[in-house]
């Protein structure tokens, strides 16, 4: 029977999702009529419970304080002083300022752990600066579209939130298991625009700004409510001084003060920043009801079970399966958007990583990084389209340019699975 | 019928700023409770709780108000054959919009019930406070109801978009 529920499971979710269902819909419906047809359990009842312990949660009210405060951060002038202040410091390195596109999209994300948002905010500055003074189209595009991806690896991050809700993992030391990550694709991704600006002919053109240390230190003083920020927020969790929520409400706390001083804020902004919240909240909150949902049904059916056992059973070994997932989520994350991946695909695949000894932190991380790559991975990577907006040129010429990020990021990922304690050794700690 | 469509609407709005409100009442529950353990060596015993509720409230509340801006999420790939196909294209809306409605309306009667059961039985929680759970769960079929209005909306909306049009 459980051969032919997963294949019913399977059409259904592929076929209303692609008539255009909402997700959250989608999965609530194939949940509810597995349930209804492959078991006598009382649908109702459980749908009930479901629904109340699901969003009646205090751990989940970090979701919205998180967002309203990215909400809050995008409306100061933080963006333009993470320019000012970061320029100086990467100016002479090779590549000069492109340094800053990943820099301060990795401290902006930092903070807002929105990639619309830091890619939009950043790009609107850096691009057009970057056209002016001659760098390659290909590589600040590139470095732009896929740096702004980092802020969901670099806590906090909504998508560790989401994946921390469905496994069922402390959100703490998710958080913490970024950390390492993130600045080590940030470090790879400066290294590979390093790398290419030493090998280009063109770079004897490109117009270097001089900075005195004066001038760089100077500029220290705007970096500093990011950093204050961000060490507050973590530093917080990491001590033990305040659980994910409360540190997200000093996050809104912070980032009101930052608004207020900076002047910024007003009622109507701050009214509008909380409408923002409500809409994103929501957005995740329906599909996570159906995912929660739908994950009971998989779980009471006994298809992780079953899925886990039959891969097993095929005798390959850990890195196979874990490449073998890697694609599942690269074909996916050509499909779906990632929050829809997160919440269809980890019910499946935690109890088979489980199995092989691998632990549900690093693939939180792991999982994360995909979703990452699948923000910028054509057809319908949503970062993507976003830079259309930004700057001059068209889809393809963007996906060209992201490409080389996409292969580090992936390389980068394997990286993990051999040395999981890059990941681990933080989070194990606390 | 525009005059009813605005005015429910408008109820999905206020739901929506009330969601809202309960992010910011949390916010500030939260802030309260840090400032009262750090300061004070005191609890206020009931934040966390409270804030649960909250977060149930404004999910449920909020969720017309999100449809309302078109704010969740689905998969796009019908709307690339709008142009070769359109008329599949409005049938495959509608019956997006008259599933999500069914869902809202059992969604509605589950809510509803569970709501009804711990209200019959004057369910309490198990915190300090022994909250009647049966209140903010009372705020549960409330989002259901809007969000159903507003697909069924939006289904008009559809139509009338399709009308104007042709």
């Amino acid at each position: 029977m459980l051969p032919v529920a997963l294949g019913v499971i399977i059409l259904l979710l592929a076929g209303t999702l692609a008539l255009g269902l909402w997700v959250g819909v989608s999965l609530f419906y194939v949940g509810g009529i597995s349930l209804m047809t492959f078991t006598s359990l009382p649908v109702e009842r459980i749908l009930g419970s479901v629904i109340w312990n699901n969003t009646s949660s205090s751990t989940l009210m970090a979701l919205p304080l998180f967002i309203m405060m990215g909400e809050m951060l995008v409306k100061t002038r933080l963006s333009e002083d993470l320019f000012d202040g970061l320029s100086p410091w990467m100016a002479r390195l090779p590549g000069g300022l492109l340094h800053v596109n990943v820099v301060a999209c990795a401290l902006f994300a930092a903070i807002t752990g929105s990639v619309n948002a830091t890619t939009a905010t950043v790009g609107k500055i850096t691009i057009p600066e970057f056209e002016k003074r001659g760098y390659s189209d290909a590589l600040s595009i590139g470095s732009l579209t896929a740096s702004g991806t980092l802020g969901i690896l670099i806590p906090p991050s909504m998508p560790m939130l989401i994946y921390g809700v469905v496994a069922q993992v402390s959100i703490g030391k998710l958080f913490m298991a970024g950390i390492v990550p993130g600045i080590g694709l940030m470090l790879l991704f400066s290294l590979y625009i390093a790398v290419v600006s030493l090998l280009d002919r063109k770079k004897e053109s490109l117009e270097v700004p001089h900075f005195t240390w004066g001038q760089r230190l100077r500029s220290l003083p705007k970096i500093l409510p990011v950093a204050a920020l961000i060490v507050f927020v973590l530093g917080s969790i990491y001590t033990g001084w305040a659980t994910p929520t409360e540190a997200a409400a000093i996050g809104v706390f912070g980032a009101t003060f930052l608004a207020i001083v900076t002047g910024c804020l007003n009622w109507k902004i701050f009214w509008d920043c909380v409408k923002g919240t409500v809409r994103t909240n929501c957005m995740i909150m329906l599909i996570l009801i159906g995912a929660s949902f739908f994950s009971v049904a998989l779980g009471f059916l006994g298809l992780p079970k079953y899925i886990s056992q039959s891969i097993l059973a095929l005798g390959a070994g850990k890195y196979a399966i874990i490449a073998l997932i890697t694609l599942v989520y690269l074909f996916l994350g050509c499909l779906i958007d990632g929050y829809s991946m997160i919440v269809m695909t980890v019910p499946i695949f935690l109890p088979l990583i489980t199995a092989l000894g691998l632990d549900p932190i690093w693939f939180g991380i792991f999982v994360v990084i995909l979703v990452q790559i699948a923000n910028i991975t054509p057809p319908i990577g949503f970062n993507l389209f976003l830079v259309t907006g930004i700057c001059k040129h068209k889809i393809g010429f963007i996906s060209k340019a992201v490409f080389p990020f996409i292969a580090m990021m992936v390389a980068f990922a394997f990286l993990m699975t051999f040395f999981p304690k890059v990941v681990l050794f933080l989070p194990n700690m606390m | 019928m525009k005059k009813w469509m605005d005015y429910l609407e408008s109820v999905n709005v206020l739901l929506g700023q009330v969601a809202g409100l309960c992010l910011v009442t949390s916010c500030i529950l939260i802030i309260a409770e840090i400032a009262n353990r750090s300061f004070f060596n005191s609890t206020f015993y009931i934040v966390d709780e409270y804030t649960g509720y909250l977060m149930g409230i404004s999910s449920f509340l909020g969720l017309a108000y999100a449809e309302k801006h078109h704010s969740h999420i689905r998969m796009e790939f019908i709307d690339y054959l709008a142009k070769r196909f359109p008329l599949v294209v409005r049938l495959a809306k509608s019956l997006c919009y008259i599933l999500a409605m069914i869902f809202a309306l059992y969604l509605l009667m589950v809510t509803s019930k569970f709501f009804y059961g711990s209200f019959i039985t004057r369910q309490r929680s198990y915190q300090v406070s022994e909250t009647l759970l049966a209140i903010p769960q009372a705020f549960l079929p409330l989002g259901c109801l809007a969000l159903f209005f507003q697909y069924l909306i939006n289904l008009i909306k559809l139509q009338w978009k399709d009308e104007v049009r042709a």
